[in-house]
């Protein structure tokens, strides 16, 4: 059976027994101390509602501050770390660029396929310098002939000044002083080219053994240059190969950043959907708090006071213990409370919905 | 980039939503009840205006109706963002005139995505 806790109205007269007097009263007594004790621990059970509310609201924002910290520098960290694998400029108009790592592998690998070319270019010039030779060791070949020819040209013309005299003696005829003279002077003549002929061929001798030391020079060092080139361009395509799985490494990496990076994302929307949780589960406990608990205690102190002033207007039909105790409690403070909100349902619809 | 305003009497919404938003590049005022948000609305003009609905003091649903009275936010997307499903609600909150109903918890892919489309394109 249902009863109204707000009906003021009189109960129907009623005879009642002694004995059944007793037990009535001892309800009522009970009624009372429980109504009140009930009104009291829902009244506590509101006011620690209320501050569990605002304790998890508290400690939600400043997981959410310490998290949304934590994603700023993870997202800085990231932010660099991708910047130095990529091609990206370290800063919005900043002065100074640098070289990215994949940049700097194809800058290195660029600069020693320059050296290495380099190199083969220096090697192919030696010996184009020392075919240069040749063909200058067969030129002097060639003068050396030709002083050959000239000393012996000069050998004929002392000669035949000699033979002149010879004969223009023997035939005894006018003033031969003159043309002793004249032969004289074309044997000195003769002796000069020789000697002439001699000093040249000592110059080339000379040059000869210079440019043949030279040669023999160029010839190792050529040498040296080329086999140097050789095992550097072997050390170079050993060190592509490395380099362009160095590149291809860094290429792997930046897809597990990439990738990474998308888990994140994923884990972030879930601690943000998570953390919504706190305010939905505030919300639905301050409905609990307003509907349920505020309801109850209102009704329970509406019955709680209807009682109590019963009693204190009748006090002959209570012991005088009870009523003493309700007199005593009537300065005791008591918790208002406001009308319950009106309840929010369930119904689950589409989440979004634009208009 | 756009200007968000966002309301919200739990600062734990308040900044998930911004996080989220921001996030995007958009740049964030937070107001925590009605009268702020309208506050901040006339002091300067917001692309999106973003509201819980049920708020100490005035609702979101009531903070529309005043927002729509405001010359500059005649036309400015309005979302309602909200742990209320109800058809009735929302019809409350469209005759005020939001642009649409989000209900909470909100993903984040799936906010910045209405962001996107009611947002001007420039």
């Amino acid at each position: 059976m249902d009863f109204d806790v707000t009906d003021t109205t009189p109960p129907p007269a009623a005879v009642v027994s002694a004995g059944n007097l007793v037990a009535l009263q001892l309800l009522v007594a009970q009624w009372l101390e429980a109504s009140r004790q009930a009104g009291d621990g829902i009244s506590s059970a509101g006011r620690e509602l209320h501050e569990v509310n605002q304790q998890s609201e508290a400690a939600a924002v400043n997981i959410g501050n310490s998290f949304r910290s934590i994603m700023d520098k993870t997202g800085h960290q990231m932010e660099s770390a991708v910047r130095l694998l990529r091609s990206d400029s370290p800063a919005e108009g900043g002065g100074s660029s640098w070289l990215s790592l994949p940049d700097f592998i194809k800058a290195y690998e660029y600069q020693l396929d320059e050296v290495t070319k380099r190199m083969m270019d220096f090697s192919q010039a030696s010996q184009e310098m020392s075919k240069h030779q040749d063909v200058v060791r067969q030129h002097s070949v060639s003068i050396d002939e030709m002083l050959d020819e000239l000393r012996a040209m000069a050998a004929r013309i002392r000669k035949l000044a000699l033979d002149s005299t010879v004969a223009y003696s023997e035939q005894g005829n006018g003033d031969s002083r003159w043309f002793i003279e004249i032969a004289d002077r074309i044997r000195e003549t003769s002796n000069t080219a020789h000697e002439l002929t001699r000093r040249i061929r000592d110059g080339l001798e000379n040059i000869r053994a210079v440019m043949g030391n030279t040669y023999e020079e160029l010839d190792k060092s050529s040498g040296r240059v080329r086999l140097a080139a050789v095992q550097a361009k072997v050390d170079v395509s050993q060190l592509n190969i490395t380099t362009l799985e160095k590149a291809r490494e860094v290429t792997r990496t930046l897809e597990g950043v990439n990738s990474l990076g998308e888990e994140i994302r994923r884990e972030i929307n879930s601690i943000i959907v998570g953390m919504q949780y706190q305010d939905i589960t505030q919300q639905r406990l301050e409905h609990i708090r307003k509907l349920v608990l505020e309801s109850a205690s209102a009704s329970l102190a509406g019955a709680y006071e209807r009682t109590r002033h019963e009693v204190l207007n009748n006090p002959e039909l209570m012991p005088v213990d009870v009523v003493q105790r309700l007199v005593e409690s009537r300065n005791r403070n008591k918790d208002g409370v406001a009308a319950a909100p009106a309840g929010r349902g369930a119904t689950q619809s589409v989440d979004i919905e634009l208009f | 980039m756009a200007n968000i305003l966002i309301i919200d009497d739990s600062m734990t919404m308040r900044q998930m939503v911004n996080f989220t938003i921001s996030a995007a590049g958009h740049k964030v005022t937070e107001a925590a009840n009605a009268d702020e948000a309208l506050q901040s609305a006339q002091s300067q003009r917001f692309d999106l205006v973003i509201s819980d609905v049920n708020m100490p003091g005035r609702s979101g649903i009531e903070l529309v109706a005043e927002l729509r009275k405001l010359p500059d936010y005649k036309f400015t997307p309005i979302l309602l963002l909200t742990t209320e499903s109800q058809p009735e609600m929302k019809n409350k909150g469209r005759a005020a005139g939001a642009t649409g109903w989000i209900v909470k918890p909100f993903d984040p892919d799936a906010l910045l995505s209405v962001l996107r489309k009611v947002l001007p394109a420039n």
